[in-house]
């Protein structure tokens, strides 16, 4: 307990503390900005450390990383673009609350409950480490299995009123993770050829994409400002979701155990925790359906999963000298750099280290969550401007945000594929959900399949865990069908589906006939995949031609049309109808107002989807022809201009700027890798 | 009209931060320009072939910190990520896209040079021309396992009953190769097992007691499993190479068990990266005094006692090898007859 106390003292020494706020400083600036991912920017601030002793050291780089995953947030909530992968699903709900105006409120719950996650995880990593070696030691690749199992069966509440839609997303997501060098045989699976996808799928780019990209198309069609209305300015929003947070102090915590427990796990990633917190969220909550619409619950948890996975990340590294992540690989170097060894030694001689560890989260967070709670108000503000203006800066975030990826141009070509599917899926109302929790663990499923057996043969079946997690996924499969009592809402549907469906139903048909020719242990899990599409599709075929009812979604330039089965089934708008026959219950946190949510891409006219398509081609041509250096001025100018009609002298302020900002801050300042241009290399 | 004017105001703070930071000097760089001349300004950037906080990662970041104060006209060095297929990605690139003016060093996996023997595919480069500055180690695959495996020895191991599990990634790393070939090559009842996502995920395999070794190269080992070493938990139980290694006089060859002519070759073959391990290299058609500007830096480095420092800090420890040394391997390997080649690529599929 003194050692606990003595390290606290050691952390608010005046050199270590400032050392501190400097990498807090850091890390809140990477985490807004777009390129630069946390563990790039603790690679590149390693050197820094070295005149250091061990505390300062930490107190510079976990600082730094701590705060990146908070700020991170701040961008998915206000503009629908992910600062990194680990912050994708806070978009879901996040989004949509700043567009009905809950930006402030929405901010305030997802910086709390990272507060709060990331206290839980601090806490824990201070009284586990002591007794978590044994604990990790009995999770073996069967229980990962299980776990990413457990994971999968979320889709089932993920993809909502929607089921068949979201079962085909989520093949869907499946097929993309098989993309790539098969982790058994090194055999290329639906590469095409194409080196880039020998890695298979980032999920990077495909998380920008699929939000960011097809958000930014939306504002670029509205010409609204993202906020779509009058919202209530001032702190009491933001006070708002504290409270928020606060009441659901239930699912705070169990977002934090999630996080934390899959954090402790190393080889399951960090994109993962996300979405199965949220999922579960949404699985337990008692409004499942408002989620995606701009439910708090559902930023509540990503808000805390987050935050609380670092806590539980540093505690293999410490315990082990075994990093579960990128970022914890980098931190370990400094371990070794500063002569402490990882593993029991941190718990004896070295304790004072680790202690001060948890302060350091402790204390960085509470300060990074301070600041932003100053910040926050200018930041809601930005979601009022007219989105022209935001354009040019969120197409710059979009197009960085995935070149993080491997730093190729390649990797914005998958992101504007992966908008093209976000747009859809929104105008036709796919969950956008299931494909990407699938995509994040097709990988970890079939990889811990075949490790399991190759380890143990079918012996992995019977171990205790391994049942333990069956009989947990089994339930929470079953129960909802319990509680529901045969209440199963009416699924949405849309002309556009029958042409989707075929473009899947030919997809799988595809996947089936490549995969028949490899080896078996390549091709199973594809041809199990494609098979269940396969099925997928034809059953939701089957259940147009048996409805064959009158049209529902009809097309660009009918009249204005709300969004996501907004519409019960007698066609009767929900908000016209009796407030009374809403719900039976509605409490602060469903969002009834949601179903107004205007969707640009039903109600745009053509002139304005060729208006937005072309811009935006432009954009990334002319990025791929001459290089960000170029291309983003030109286009702020040339946009700035002609599609918003602003002012020379603000067009040319803009312009300018962004190039200094690019060229200053990017370039020479911060050396991230930009494209640079077909032409000049 | 509030809004814009915000707007504006924060555009020109960002500007008058932006400009700040700018001054780049004019290019003019013709060929026969004096080596310091054209680095003066300018950025050096070294491509690494794997993503950020790997050993190719460390080791480039290392010597990028450092190079620059020895490169005539001292020029910024920066990293550039570049993952992709064990190296490929960027052994492809900075052979034939990057520019050849001598701004762009790669630093790419030299298990390539087995890739370019068995003719495996996306292979558009030849090894054999790039401009070689020389490699950071002499790091011999070696076996490692656990003390309270049923045996500990190689020598027992050879036609041993229940085979010793060592875990890998897959197909094309070291960690998986290496124990098929000496398997093959010896008879030693090694099984690999593939599918672990990183080392590391290998190295707690071995913890969890699932598998009882693991197959990597001796820098590896040293930094990140050293203290299985010292506490006994853990032994290297054989090694590759010509001659044992200076920290590891007592454990045996596995040159020493070789079944025949065939099996030597193979296991040579397993050992050939490894004696070149984290090779610098310029692209093909880069100007002489450029190059040898370049490869007098690498030297210098690896010479300096501040990077030696560092470097000791993080338990690396240099064994360098320079351009002709470099050659003279990818050479020798390169000419493995074709047979053995086919041999090798038919052992190493799963």
């Amino acid at each position: 307990m003194e050692v606990f106390f003595s390290a606290l003292l050691q952390v608010l020494a005046p050199h270590t503390f400032g050392i501190m706020l400097v990498g807090i400083a850091v890390g809140l600036l990477v985490g807004i900005l777009p390129g630069l991912g946390g563990a790039a920017t603790l690679a590149m601030m390693l050197p820094f450390v070295y005149p250091m002793d061990a505390i300062s050291a930490f107190a510079f780089l976990l600082g730094m990383h701590a705060v990146t995953a908070t700020t991170g947030d701040i961008t998915s909530v206000l503009f629908g673009i992910p600062g990194e992968a680990t912050s994708a699903a806070t978009v879901l709900d996040g989004y949509p609350m700043t567009r009905r105006g809950e930006g402030g409120r929405a901010l305030g719950a997802v910086l709390f409950s990272s507060l709060i996650g990331a206290l839980v995880g601090a806490a824990v990593l201070a009284i586990s480490v002591p007794v978590v070696r044994p604990v990790v030691l009995q999770l073996g690749p069967p229980e990962f299995l299980m776990l990413t199992v457990l994971g999968l069966s979320f889709i089932v509440s993920l993809a909502g009123r929607t089921l068949i839609k979201g079962f085909i997303m989520a093949a869907f997501g499946f097929l993309l993770a098989m993309v790539g060098l098969d982790p058994q045989s090194s055999i290329q699976r639906f590469t095409f050829g194409q080196l880039y996808l020998w890695e298979g799928i980032n999920v990077v780019p495909v998380v920008v994409g699929l939000f960011g990209g097809a958000e930014v198309l939306q504002l670029m069609l509205t010409k609204q400002s993202i906020a779509t209305r009058p919202g209530d300015e001032r702190l009491a929003r933001v006070l708002q979701g504290v409270r928020d947070t606060l009441e659901h102090w239930w699912l705070t915590l169990r977002a934090s155990a999630i996080g934390l427990g899959i954090g402790v796990i190393p080889g399951m990633g960090g994109a993962v925790s996300q979405f199965i917190a949220y999922a579960h969220a949404q699985h337990t909550s008692r409004h499942p359906e408002t989620f995606g619409r701009g439910n708090v619950e559902g930023v509540i948890a990503t808000g805390a999963v987050n935050n609380s996975r670092e806590g539980g990340n540093l505690i293999p590294t410490v315990a082990f000298g075994i990093p579960g992540s990128i970022s914890m690989a980098i931190l370990l170097s400094v371990f070794l750099l500063k002569g402490l060894v990882p593993g029991p030694a941190m718990l004896t001689k070295n304790l004072d280290v680790t202690y001060a560890m948890v302060w350091i989260i402790v204390l960085s967070n509470i300060i990074a969550v301070a600041v932003s709670f100053l910040f926050l108000n200018q930041l809601v503000r930005l979601t009022y401007v007219r989105a022209m203006l935001l354009v040019p800066f969120l197409m710059v975030l979009t197009a960085f945000g995935a070149y993080t990826a491997h730093n190729r141009f390649a990797d914005i070509l998958l992101m504007l594929g992966a908008t093209v599917v976000g747009v859809a899926a929104i105008r036709w109302d796919w969950p956008r959900a299931p494909l990407l929790l699938a995509l994040v663990l097709g990988d970890i499923a079939e990889r811990y399949l075949f490790l399991s057996y190759s380890l143990y043969e079918w012996r992995w079946v019977s171990r205790p865990l391994v049942i333990a997690f069956a009989v947990v996924t089994v339930t929470g499969l079953v129960w909802p069908l319990v509680r529901a009592r045969g209440r199963t809402p009416r699924p949405v549907t849309h002309h556009a589906d029958v042409p989707i469906t075929i473009g899947f139903l030919l997809t799988a048909a595809w996947v089936v006939y490549q995969a028949a020719g490899w080896p078996f242990r390549t091709a199973v899990f594809p041809l199990a995949t494609g098979a269940l599409l396969l099925v997928f599709a034809i059953a939701k075929l089957l259940a147009h031609v048996g409805r064959a009812t009158a049209p529902r979604g009809a097309g660009p330039g009918s009249p204005r049309r709300l969004r996501r089965g907004v519409e019960d089934a007698a066609g009767t708008p929900l908000e016209a109808r009796p407030a009374s026959l809403k719900g039976s219950s509605h409490t602060a946190d469903e969002p009834t107002e949601s179903a107004v949510l205007p969707d640009a891409f039903a109600t745009a006219s053509r002139a304005d989807w060729l208006s937005a398509l072309a811009w935006m081609s432009a954009f990334f041509l002319l990025l791929w022809l001459v290089g960000a250096l170029v291309a983003v001025p030109v286009f702020a100018l040339a946009y700035l201009l002609a599609a918003a009609r602003q002012s020379v002298v603000l067009a040319g302020t803009y312009a300018l700027a962004s190039w200094l900002f690019i060229y200053g801050l990017f370039d020479r300042a911060l050396r991230v890798p930009l494209p640079q241009g077909a032409l000049f290399s | 009209m509030r809004v814009p004017l915000m707007l504006l105001r924060l555009v020109l703070f960002l500007a008058a931060l932006a400009a700040s930071a700018c001054a780049r000097p004019d290019a003019g760089a013709g060929a026969g320009q004096p080596p310091g001349e054209f680095y003066r300004g300018r950025t050096v950037s070294i491509v690494v072939g794997s993503g950020a906080g790997g050993g190719f990662d460390t080791t480039a970041r290392l010597v990028a910190r450092h190079i620059g104060r020895h490169i005539p006209g001292t020029p910024t060095v920066i990293v550039v990520n570049m993952p992709g297929g064990g190296g490929l990605v960027a052994a492809n690139h900075v052979f034939s896209a990057a520019p050849k003016d001598g701004t762009v060093i790669g630093l790419f996996h030299e298990a390539q040079m087995m890739n370019q023997l068995t003719g495996g595919e996306g292979v558009n480069f030849d090894l054999r021309q790039f401009n070689w500055l020389g490699s950071s180690y002499d790091d011999p695959n070696v076996c490692l396992v656990r003390s309270d495996a049923p045996v500990t020895t190689f020598k027992e191991m050879i036609g041993y009953g229940t085979p010793i599990a060592v875990g890998g990634t897959g197909p094309g790393s070291n960690t998986y190769d290496a124990p098929r070939v000496l398997a093959a090559a010896t008879g030693a009842s090694l099984k690999a097992v593939s599918g672990y996502p990183t080392t590391n995920d290998v190295r707690i395999g071995v913890e969890r007691g699932e598998i009882h070794g693991m197959c990597l190269g001796w820098e590896s080992v040293k930094s990140a499993s050293g203290q299985w070493l010292v506490d006994g938990y853990a032994k290297v139980f054989v090694q590759n190479g010509t001659m044992r290694h200076r920290d590891l006089p007592d454990v045996p060859l596995a040159m020493e068990f070789a079944r025949d002519e065939e099996s030597r070759a193979l296991l040579g073959l397993v050992d050939a990266p490894g004696a070149m391990a984290k090779p610098f290299a310029l692209p093909p058609g880069v100007a002489p005094a450029r190059v040898e500007a370049l490869r007098g830096a690498l030297a210098a480095t690896y010479r300096d006692p501040v990077f030696l420092e560092e470097a000791k800090a993080m338990r690396l420890e240099f064994q360098p090898k320079d351009a002709a040394e470099i050659q003279r391997i990818l050479n020798h390997v390169l000419a493995t007859p074709p047979e053995v080649a086919a041999k090798y690529r038919e052992i190493i599929q799963p």
